[in-house]
Order: structure tokens, then C-alpha cells, then sequence
């Protein structure tokens, strides 16, 4: 049952004279939305998707996504400015999810026995297996499609949708036609599939006809207090006949990701949010080899 | 004796995909209800009383060949005793698929129905012999004087007093169809329209021999009167057998953008290289509404085909400590699942090439590896980006740019590797640095003594941190080599 609006402060229902006597509209909608599904208030936050969902793996983020995860088919929009690369942190938990068919809604992706691809097309730099593979993606069911143009990366973004064996789709795009996000979306929609679309911030304010769409923002300047100013004294504050040289100004602590939602199923979110990212840290071997 | 007569409808009904040769693709699809289908002119006979009861009748039969078939349809068929009554009654009283007609009377069959009399028919006419029934009342004797045995001896076989018998059709073992174009064609992507028809033709084929293909070949006859290949080609393999001319033709349309023809071509011929038995796709017991998706092998060979082969790539993991050598971006070779002869071929020869581009590399000790098999690969400090070529930082008073000054967090991580073989030492430092611009970042600083500096080494030229770890150094040259994000 779709109802697509429902004019509340008039009172009228749908059904107009022909309704029941007696049957407010407020009770009707709590009603409806006791149904699942059926009702979307614009001004709340959409809590069942419109399609299942994979977790994004930030508690946070779910908790103000609709259908608390990443929808499974629909263009998912992430801006970032130029230079800055922020994609994997926020996507890896899902991505690492999608790939053993996890997904949580009513029409759940098939379990096979081998894990399902991640397409990345048209990444701008080379994905580096070991820190990915750390992060629990599985390194071996990836593919790496290079091309170039825009046209080339819309097509290959679409070949990639309607393959079974891939669960996510992950596209660089610059400034592309609406039109053709729209088709990347359909795509997305038919196919049941997660697709990400990393664009430059510039397209914050073009139209889109994504699910989902978010700003990530380069870090805010609560970076670690790195006490020496090493800009100034060089190198020559690190000893490096000690093994933890700079461990305890820095020391792996958690830091933030400060993503921007501009647009979801719901209210429009006024404040940014601060995902924890756990930064890299050497708990390395000094010497390897 | 049963006959059927078949005959096509003069325009395709699937225009989306005409067949080269509808009238041998009809004959080779009749095959499926009688061993004996025999072709004459435009018209398409069967014989099926052998195999009536396997059908469970006549019209039983009849209504299977009626059955509307998606690629060719039936304009009009007659069933009589004899094959040239059956001609007959096609061309006087054709039944439509949905229409029976009754059959006329074997003596009131036209002259003109009978192909052998056509040589004689306007003496036949002005003798007032028009009809079937009219020429055999004639004294034999006479007629075969005047107009030779062969009309009799078609009389007697119209009506059923000599054996029928015809070059019976089969189905050829190996597709190979040729087709005239209409026009010269100069342009290779205006050659996949007329290779639509043959490859629909391959379907029916593939179809009736229940077969998918591996491989085939397209053969363009190109002009002779241009100094220039009197023909050329253009191979396909497919690493899964397929029975779907959508498919081919994608993949033949991309294959065919790149190919130019140095002259205009006037004939196309398809031919097939390998088959292997089609395995048909089990149905679901539920109905389940997936939209039409394709395959994994099937996106990676329209991959490939357009973007080329070594654009699709993989990534394998190897042993080694040096971060560009850790993993190995290889092309995706869709090959290595079927098992066939000529793919066999394919890779054993691409595995001869690597064989042979790794002796030169007499240093390749980093095998592959499987990363589930040794976790200690992956490595939780390591960036998620690379940098294909390491970039040179600029240096000012000993600190690194990039966008501006960077702030070095934690490090070094000591590499030094490659010693052993002749490829590249490297002695480096790796630091994760912060750019405010960039976030976070993977720099290393080329230590003293590497292949690349030409600054010539301390005599301690062993992990002596104090000589080669002059920290401030003018010389130490400093590279981003990945990034966190």
C-alpha cells in the first residue's frame, strides 16, 4: 500500500465522503504506520528502508541512515573535496560485509560459497592489498577496472551492476550528466546492488537522483596534539635507536571522520557527524628483513 | 506415407533478428519430429509417417509444428500422401496456422502445381489438359513420347506409384554459413548488422544440436579488385559455452569497432571452432522475479573486449616486503575456468610467456600466495592507497611538503630489501605523516646507500644506524608512497 499524501490539518482522507464516520485521520496514520512499512512521515527519519540494507559498520551513521545501513540498490553519492581520500574508511566495514552476502531486510542476497567482487572503477590510485586485506576485505575478490573517460566508467559501472557475482560497486566520477546518475541508479535498483558514486564536492549542489548522499569533510583540526613541533625541529626529535620513538604523543588513539548527510529519507541533519576511525599505528617490526 | 509441407512467411518476424538462411534454419529445426525433412525450393517437406505414434497422431503432430516458434514463423502448410501432392495443395489451398482448409481432390490439382510439367505446360493447355486428373487419362505411351519420361515419372510420384525420394536434410556437424551482402560494405561496425542473421543462425543450430560455443570465426571476402588481403578475420572465444547470440553479438561488436577494412566486403561467413555440450540452466520451483543478470565470465569478457584486457585486473598477493611488490595487479583471465582445448592452448602459452618473462627476472624470489593461507600479509599499519611511482617530496630545512609542511607521527618502519637479487635495493624509512590538507600519509626517506642516490657511502655501509642515518641531511630525499584513506 503506497500512500503518497495525506493532507492532515484538513482532515480529509482520501476516501473523502465515502469514508467511515468516526475515523479520525491521526488514527488513521498511527494506524498505517503500525503497518510497517506503508507510511513515511517526511518530517521523521524513514526507519525501514525502502530496500535492505547493509550496515555501514559505524553506529553512529547507521543510527541516522534509513534502515539504519548502506540501501542495496540505490546510487549512493559521496562528495569529497579534491585531493582528499576518505573512501575506505567509511566504506570498508560494508564492503567487507557485502562480500559474504550480508544483508539484513527481506529479500536477503543469496549466500553462495565464494565470497561476491567489489568493482573499483576508475580509482585514482592503486588499492594496496595488504592494508586492505588487514581491514577485512578480501583482497582476492577484487577487481580493478581502469578506465579512463567518463562514458568508459558509466559503462562499466553498469556492466558491473548486472553481473550476480558482484555485491558492490564502488565508481570515481567527475562531473557527469544527471541523466546518466539516474541510469547508474536503475541500474543499482534492478540489480539489488551497493554502489557508491565518489565525486568531487563541487557536485555538492548539482542534482542527483541518489539515496543517499554525503559530504566527508577533511579532518577536523582536533588531529593529535603532536606536542614538538617537528616542523621546526626536523627529524631531530625522534631518537631512533629507541624502539617507540613517537608512540606516546600519538599512540594509535582513535580519530574521527567527519562526514556531512545532505540528503536521506528524512529530515535534512544540521550537524555533522564524527565517526571514530581508528588511524593506522606502527605495531610493526622496525627492521623488516 | 504422411507429408507435410512447410512453408515460410515471406517477412521475418523477428526483425531484431533475421536469420541468414530462414528455410534451412526451418528444415533443421523440422528435424526434431522426423529423421526425413527434405528442402525444395522455398518449401520445407516432411515425411513423418515413421514417426506418428511417437508424436501420438497426426494432428497432434501437426499441432506441435504449429506451435509458434520465436525466430520463424509458418505461413501456411498442407499435408497430403505424396510430397508433390503436398506441394500442390500448399500452393492452391495453403492451411494457416489457424485455418484448416479442405484439401482438393487429387485429380482436380492444377498442371501448374507440378514443377516437371512446367517446360510443357502451354503445349499441356492448348491440348485442354489443365489438371492432374486430365494428363493421367492421357494414353502413357503417348505422353511419354511427347514429353519425355521425367513427367510421367513425376506423375507417378504425385500420386503415389513411385518411391519419393529426396536428399534428406541434416544437420551439419561443424556451422559454417556464409552470406552475401547486398551492398559492399566499408565499414567494419556496418558488418555486425548482416552478422546478426548468421549469428541467429548459429543459434538454431546450437539449439538443435544442443551444443553452446567456445569459439568461432567471422570471415569477411573483401574486394579483389583493391590491391590489398582478399579476406580477413576475426576470432571469439567465449570462456563459457553460450548459447546466446545476444551475448556474441556484444562481444562481436566490440571486437569489430577496432577492426578496419581495407577494402569494401561483399560476402561474411561464420563458422564455429569449438563447441561443447550445452548444460541446460535448471528453473527455480519458486518463482523468483531476478531481473535478467549476466554471468561473471560474461561481464568480464564485455569488460575486456572494450577496455582491453590488462584494464581488468586482479590483484595476487605475494611474499616480499618491498609495498610495490607485495601485490600483483594481473589481468583477469576469464580463460582459466573452461576447460577447453583451444583456452587450454590460450593459457598454456600465456603461462609459457610469463615462464619465459620471468627468467630474465632471475630475482623473482617472491612467489604468489594465498592470503587466507598466510595472514601475516596483511598489515594493519599499511595504507589502503599506493602510489604507483613513489613521489618526490620537496624538502625544506629537512621536513617534507606536500601541500604543506608534513607532520611526522610515528615511525620509522626500517626497510631494507632487494639486496639479494638484481633488482632495486631499497633502504628506506617508512614515517605515517599528516598533511592538513591530505590526511593522513605513507612517506618513506630514501636512506644512504640505496641503488638510486648517487651519494657515495660512509666504509660502514651495514645497518650502521649512526653513519646512514644522518638525520637532517641535505641529501635524504623523501617519497609519499601511500594514503590512508
Amino acid at each position: 500500500m503506497v500512500l503518497r499524501a495525506v493532507d492532515v490539518k484538513e482532515g480529509v482522507t482520501p476516501m473523502g465522503a465515502a469514508a467511515p464516520c468516526g475515523l479520525d485521520p491521526q488514527g488513521v496514520l498511527a494506524k498505517l504506520a503500525q503497518a510497517g512499512n506503508a507510511l513515511w512521515r517526511a518530517d521523521s527519519l524513514a526507519r525501514q528502508a525502502v530496500c535492505s540494507v547493509v550496515a555501514s559498520g559505524h553506529a553512529l551513521l547507521d543510527a541516522q541512515l534509513p534502515g539504519a545501513g548502506w540501501p542495496l540498490g540505490g546510487l549512493c553519492d559521496i562528495l569529497q573535496e579534491p585531493g582528499c581520500h576518505h573512501e575506505w574508511q567509511l566504506l570498508l566495514p560494508a564492503l567487507a560485509a557485502a562480500q559474504k552476502g550480508a544483508a539484513s531486510g527481506d529479500t536477503p542476497v543469496a549466500a553462495s560459497p565464494h565470497p561476491a567482487w567489489v568493482a573499483l572503477i576508475g580509482a585514482p590510485y592503486t588499492p594496496f592489498g595488504p592494508g586492505l586485506a588487514a581491514r577485512g576485505l578480501d583482497v582476492t575478490r577484487l577487481l580493478w577496472v581502469q578506465a579512463q573517460t567518463s562514458a568508459e566508467r558509466l559503462w562499466a559501472a553498469e556492466q558491473a551492476l548486472r553481473c550476480t557475482d558482484v555485491a558492490a560497486v564502488l565508481v570515481w566520477l567527475g562531473q557527469v550528466q544527471t541523466a546518466a546518475l539516474r541510469r547508474l541508479h536503475l541500474g543499482a535498483y534492478t540489480h539489488a546492488k551497493l554502489l557508491f558514486a565518489l565525486r568531487p564536492a563541487s557536485a555538492r549542489y548539482s542534482a542527483c537522483p541518489a539515496l543517499l548522499r554525503l559530504l566527508l569533510l577533511p579532518e577536523p583540526a582536533c588531529a593529535p596534539q603532536h606536542t614538538e613541533p617537528a616542523a621546526s625541529a626536523g627529524l631531530a626529535v625522534m631518537n631512533l635507536t629507541t624502539d617507540a620513538p613517537l608512540q606516546a604523543t600519538w599512540g594509535g588513539a582513535a580519530q574521527v571522520l567527519r562526514v556531512e548527510l545532505l540528503k536521506r529519507r528524512g529530515p535534512p541533519l544540521d550537524h555533522a557527524l564524527d565517526l571514530p576511525v581508528h588511524r593506522p599505528d606502527h605495531a610493526m617490526d622496525r627492521v623488516a628483513a | 506415407m504422411q507429408w507435410i509441407a512447410l512453408l515460410l512467411e515471406a517477412a521475418p518476424t523477428d526483425a531484431a533478428a533475421p536469420l541468414s538462411d530462414p528455410v534451412r534454419a526451418l528444415g533443421w529445426w523440422a528435424l526434431r519430429f522426423t529423421p526425413r525433412v527434405a528442402r525444395v525450393g522455398h518449401v520445407v517437406l516432411l515425411e513423418v509417417s515413421g514417426s506418428l505414434r511417437l508424436w501420438g497422431g497426426l494432428p497432434a503432430l501437426l499441432s506441435q509444428v504449429l506451435k509458434p516458434n520465436l525466430a520463424l514463423a509458418l505461413d501456411g502448410y498442407a499435408q497430403a500422401a505424396t510430397s508433390l501432392e503436398a506441394i500442390a495443395q500448399l500452393a492452391v489451398a495453403p492451411c494457416s496456422p489457424l485455418q484448416a482448409r479442405a484439401a482438393w481432390p487429387v485429380d482436380a490439382l492444377p498442371l501448374n502445381t507440378l514443377a516437371a510439367a512446367a517446360p510443357h505446360l502451354p503445349t499441356l493447355v492448348r491440348l485442354g489438359c489443365t489438371t492432374w486428373g486430365q494428363l493421367r487419362a492421357l494414353p502413357r505411351a503417348g505422353v511419354a513420347r511427347r514429353f519425355g519420361a521425367p513427367l510421367l515419372a513425376a506423375l507417378d510420384q504425385a500420386y503415389g506409384e513411385r518411391p519419393d525420394v529426396y536428399p534428406w536434410l541434416t544437420l551439419p556437424e561443424v556451422f559454417d554459413a556464409r552470406l552475401e551482402l547486398p551492398n559492399a560494405v566499408e565499414n567494419a561496425s556496418a558488418l555486425l548488422f548482416a552478422a546478426r542473421r548468421l549469428l541467429a543462425q548459429l543459434r538454431v543450430w546450437l539449439q538443435l544440436r544442443q551444443q553452446g560455443v567456445l569459439a568461432l570465426e567471422l570471415i569477411w571476402y573483401l574486394d579483389e579488385r583493391r590491391h590489398s588481403a582478399h579476406q580477413g578475420a576475426l576470432q571469439l572465444c567465449s570462456g563459457a559455452p553460450t548459447q546466446d547470440s545476444g551475448h556474441l553479438q556484444r562481444l562481436l561488436a566490440e571486437h569489430l569497432v577496432r577492426v578496419t577494412l581495407p577494402a569494401p566486403a561483399h560476402t561474411l561467413r561464420l563458422r564455429t571452432l569449438e563447441v561443447a555440450p550445452w548444460v541446460g540452466t535448471s528453473n527455480s520451483l519458486l518463482d523468483a522475479p531476478t531481473p535478467a543478470a549476466d554471468g561473471w565470465l560474461q561481464t568480464l569478457e564485455r569488460l575486456s573486449a572494450r577496455l582491453s584486457a590488462h584494464r581488468v585486473l586482479r590483484l595476487q598477493p605475494r611474499l616480499d616486503h618491498r609495498p610495490e611488490q607485495m601485490q600483483r595487479w594481473l589481468e583477469v583471465d576469464s580463460t582459466f575456468v573452461a576447460s577447453s582445448p583451444l583456452n587450454k592452448r590460450a593459457r598454456a602459452q600465456k603461462i609459457l610467456k610469463k615462464l619465459t618473462a620471468h627468467a630474465s627476472f632471475t630475482a623473482d624470489t617472491s612467489a604468489p600466495l594465498n592470503p587466507s593461507v598466510t595472514p601475516a600479509w596483511a598489515q594493519p599499519h599499511a595504507p589502503t592507497w599506493l602510489l604507483t611511482q613513489p613521489l618526490e617530496l620537496d624538502v625544506h630545512h629537512g621536513v617534507p611538503h606536500y601541500h604543506g609542511a608534513l607532520t611526522l607521527l610515528d615511525g620509522p618502519q626500517r626497510l631494507e630489501v632487494g639486496w639479494w637479487g638484481g633488482g632495486e635495493l631499497a633502504l628506506r624509512d617508512y614515517f605515517v605523516a599528516r598533511s592538513a590538507h591530505a590526511g593522513w600519509l605513507w612517506v618513506y626517506r630514501q636512506r644512504l646507500g640505496a641503488a638510486d642516490t648517487s651519494v657515495t657511502l660512509p666504509a660502514g655501509k651495514d645497518t650502521g644506524l649512526g653513519t646512514s642515518m644522518d638525520t637532517g641531511a641535505p641529501s635524504a630525499r623523501w617519497f609519499l608512497h601511500g594514503l590512508f584513506a
